[in-house]
């Protein structure tokens, strides 16, 4: 009975969508965050139903919404793979070893307030990553800290599987028990189900030993991995770089702080000098995020690589670098407006847009 | 032809010489640092550290100092002129309180009290902390012991790798007051109030025990000249007290009471060897030399070779010792058979080395620092400075910023804990506060000492929470200075300061900054 009702009020109100479309947002900036992390010049960035339009020099068209920032430097929307930002409980299954069917996604809250405060300091996806307790741990969740009205945050798509090798993931109490028992279930796992088609294995593994392990199980089985949280990659790096069998295409680094060991920040530069992209990862928090990045610069790491480290090196790892990750025509409206380098602590945000929604600015934080 | 040659070989001696006195700068300057050529740093933007910026200015370093700041100076002869066009020139950066040089044990672990010395607890020889700190640019770092409610005083010390005096700037700095120490007793916030009350108290009634010692000892001497001039017979042994009493004039100084010639205690036998203190013995020399042990008479050998020490007379009131009064007349006197009315010698209050420590403070003689972040303890904290007389500087983080004109308006110096999650509020807590016009200073007050390099971090944070620049720079060198109480020797670019200076490409609080120099005494420490 009440379902011609319902058939009607939708029919009546999707003509109306449209015309609450806000008009087209221009942006004026000095300079843009380049997509392999140079700063470039600056123009008008315009954008339309929540994607970029145009980047560039030329006066925007007429009908914009015009934003002008003097002395703003845009930057893509920043992004973490590694949060567990808005998880209700926790993020394993850990009555089983194997389970690649679990998805953090179910595990999302997306009114939890940690989202909004993500947003606000520039972080625009971050990835919900199962906890680590597991061989194979599930998904990572994709998740962009806003949704089209700026407020709550929204699930877009469930990225790669997460595996653990490091000592975590093994206990006592489930078969099985070691690294030894565990490693043939793996690979006979990795020969039967094909690689995926976007996006790379996050693969969990701390000692030089353990990263040898994951360059001999998933390079010998043609798999594109990344590393997540190498903190001893120092002792592996000649096996990094020259691995026969495969290389990881990636290493998620971080959080720094300021009592952060020398050791584990000079970590993130030998793995960038062998050739690795780094993804930081500050738990989600945007300045965490900037200050791990800062630390690592501070410490010899390359500017522009410490740029991408902030976002495209995270989109490529969730498999989204065709949609976010840096600035670029047909990209979805993920940006960040600064008033200085995003690398320079003492730099504001200015401006975050998710999707092309403005978040709700913070009373003036910073 | 041979004429020529004379003159010559001479041309040649003295090119020997010069090229001698040329090659050799780092020799001579081991024994005299004013003959190292001076350096001058050419070109440069320079920060003078108190909120002034030159462009295009030259600095001159001259042995251990600044000779000269300033456009267009001429280059002195025979100087190492460094070019630092498009670069940036700083005062060496200041932490005030950093963990660096402080041995593992003593950070981690570790106790204090008011009496303790921090600087007991340096590890100089810890190569690896140097480096740190001048990858930072940091050239001076303040150095406090926290381990205790109310502990030692503060040190100062100059990253320039070498050992005790020649870096220690001071060590007599502010005494340290330290609320919500994890795990360490009284963790209450109560019990803290009460326990630094009591202290504080027990102090103020040590120093009446003194002041009242030294009125009745004044008494005492002024009894014994009357006696003496009434022209009674005086008994051998009070002539002689009489004799050493009167010419010293310093009433409180302990040890007047019964101060005994050396050749005196040789003779005659002791009369109480168990309590005697004999503080001339090697033992005892070694340890009040290497321990610094005092007795609790207070006195080095040197000025008191012993003296009757009564267990009996000692009472212990609130853990401190107290010397029972009245006062018995000492040894031979009384056993003489002294007269009724003769005069009686005052007994003297124990030496404690804890209350002496914060007599000073509430003599005004050294500072406080107090660590509290609560909002409500600081409030309680500037009502108990008007009780006792302070001078308080606050270090903290957290709530500061809610009692910010209470600050301003008590004038009390504040070092910002920075912190450095961008987006939090916490970030701007400096800023507020110098908006509001606290005096700030910016520290690190790291947990581990790897925190001190990122001293600029740190202060670009404070930037992001809305800090001007030149003042953010202020807060970790003039500032902080000030703070530490050694403004006199570094913290600006000033003519006769200390030649502690940073070169840096890019501004220091950028992320891709790159210290390329760094001056500690006028020497180069790093150089990239």
């Amino acid at each position: 009975m009440l379902e011609p009702l319902f058939f009607l009020a939708l029919a009546v109100l999707t003509p109306g969508v449209p015309s609450l479309q806000p008009p087209p947002l221009a942006l004026h900036v000095d300079a843009i965050i380049q997509p392999d992390g140079a700063i470039g010049p600056g123009g008008w960035i315009v954008l339309r139903n929540g994607r970029i339009e145009s980047i560039g020099p030329a006066e925007p068209p007429v009908g914009c919404a015009r934003l002008e920032f003097a002395g703003g430097v845009a930057a893509p929307g920043f992004v973490d793979v590694d949060t567990s930002l808005g998880a209700a409980g926790q993020l394993s299954e850990p009555a089983r070893p194997f389970t690649p069917e679990v998805a953090t996604g179910d595990a999302l809250e997306p009114d939890h307030s940690s989202f909004l405060a993500a947003a606000r300091s520039g972080v625009t996806t971050v990835g919900l990553m199962p906890g680590g307790r597991n061989i194979i741990d599930g998904r990572v969740a994709i998740v962009r800290t806003a949704d089209d009205d700026g407020r709550g945050a929204q699930l877009c798509g469930h990225g790669p599987l997460r595996y653990t090798l490091s000592a975590q993931a093994f206990d006592g109490s489930r078969v099985p028990t070691s690294r030894m028992g565990a490693l043939p279930q793996l690979r006979e796992m990795l020969a039967k189900s094909p690689a995926p088609s976007s996006g790379t294995s996050l693969v969990a593994a701390d000692t030089a030993d353990e990263i040898r392990i994951v360059i001999d199980t998933f390079g010998g089985a043609g798999r594109s991995f990344a590393l997540l949280h190498p903190t001893r990659a120092d002792d592996a790096i000649e096996l990094v770089r020259g691995s026969v069998s495969g290389r990881p295409t990636a290493a998620v680094i971080g959080p720094f702080d300021l009592d952060t060991g020398e050791r584990d920040v000079r970590v993130a530069k030998l793995l960038a000098d062998g050739g690795v992209a780094v993804a930081f990862s500050g738990g989600g928090d945007g300045g965490s995020l900037r200050l791990t990045a800062a630390v690592a610069t501070r410490s010899g790491f390359d500017a522009k690589a410490a740029r991408t480290g902030l976002s495209l090196a995270g989109a490529r790892l969730l498999g989204i670098e065709s949609e976010a990750g840096t600035i670029e025509a047909g990209k979805r409206a993920d940006l960040v407006v600064l008033d200085g380098d995003p690398l320079d602590l003492a730099a504001k945000v200015k401006l975050v847009l998710v999707g092309g929604a403005p978040v709700e600015a913070a009373k003036e934080s910073p | 032809m041979k004429k020529e040659a004379r003159p010559r070989r001479l041309r040649a001696l003295a090119g020997a010489v010069t090229a001698l006195a040329a090659f050799s700068p780092s020799a001579v300057a081991q024994f005299g640092p004013a003959q190292r050529p001076p350096i001058v740093i050419r070109g440069g933007t320079v920060h003078i550290g108190d909120g002034d910026v030159i462009q295009n200015g030259t600095v001159i370093l001259r042995g251990r100092e600044i000779e000269a700041v300033g456009v267009g100076l001429t280059v002195p002869e025979g100087a190492n002129v460094i070019d630092a066009v498009g670069r940036h020139v700083y005062p060496g950066l200041i932490d005030v309180e950093s963990t660096l040089l402080l041995d593992d044990a003593s950070r981690v672990n570790g106790e204090g009290n008011a009496a303790s010395a921090i600087t007991d607890a340096l590890d100089w020889f810890d190569r690896h902390a140097y480096e740190q700190a001048w990858a930072g640019g940091v050239t001076t770092i303040g150095i406090a012991s926290r381990r205790a409610l109310v502990d030692g005083p503060r040190a100062v010390v100059k990253m320039r790798r070498a050992r005790g005096d020649d870096a220690i700037l001071r060590k007599d700095g502010d005494l340290g007051v330290t609320f919500g120490l994890n795990g360490i007793r009284p963790s209450m916030r109560l019990r803290e109030w009460k326990t630094l009350f009591e202290q504080l108290d027990a102090t103020k009634k040590y120093i009446e025990s003194w002041d009242e010692y030294a009125e009745k000892l004044e008494e005492y001497k002024k009894a014994l000249e009357k006696s003496a001039k009434e022209g009674e017979k005086v008994a051998p042994g009070d002539k002689k007290e009489k004799e050493e009493a009167t010419p010293k004039p310093e009433a409180p100084a302990p040890g007047d009471g019964t101060p005994r010639g050396q050749g005196e205690r040789r003779r005659g036998p002791r009369p109480n060897p168990r309590g005697h203190h004999d503080h001339d013995t090697p033992f005892m020399r070694w340890l009040q030399d290497t321990l610094g042990w005092v007795c609790d008479c207070g006195l080095p050998s040197r000025e008191n070779p012993g003296h009757d020490h009564e267990p009996s007379k000692l009472t212990l009131v609130d853990g401190v010792s107290f010397a029972e009064e009245p006062a018995k007349p000492e040894g031979e006197t009384a056993k003489d058979g002294a007269k009724a009315d003769e005069p009686k010698k005052p007994a003297r209050p124990a030496k404690d080395l804890q209350r002496e420590a914060l007599k000073r403070a509430l003599e005004g003689k050294s500072g406080v620092n107090v660590y509290v972040s609560a909002a409500a303890d600081i409030v309680n904290l500037l009502e108990l400075l008007r009780t006792y007389p302070l001078k308080a500087t606050i270090t903290g983080a957290g709530e500061l910023a809610q009692v910010a004109d209470e600050l301003a308006a008590a004038g009390v110096s504040v070092v910002v804990v920075q912190s450095h999650q961008l987006g939090d509020d916490a970030v701007s807590t400096a800023a507020k506060l110098d908006a509001a016009g606290v005096s700030i200073a910016l520290t690190t007050a790291g947990h581990t000492p790897a925190a001190t390099r990122w001293l600029s971090l740190s202060a670009a944070a404070a930037v992001a929470g809305g800090l001007d620049k030149e003042r953010a720079l202020a807060a970790i060198t003039s500032r902080a200075a000030a703070v530490l109480g050694v403004a006199d020797r570094v913290g600006t670019l000033a003519v006769g300061r200390d030649a502690d200076v940073v070169i840096t490409q890019g501004e220091l609080f950028s992320s891709t900054a790159v210290i390329e120099h760094v001056f500690i005494d006028g020497r180069n420490v790093r150089e990239r």
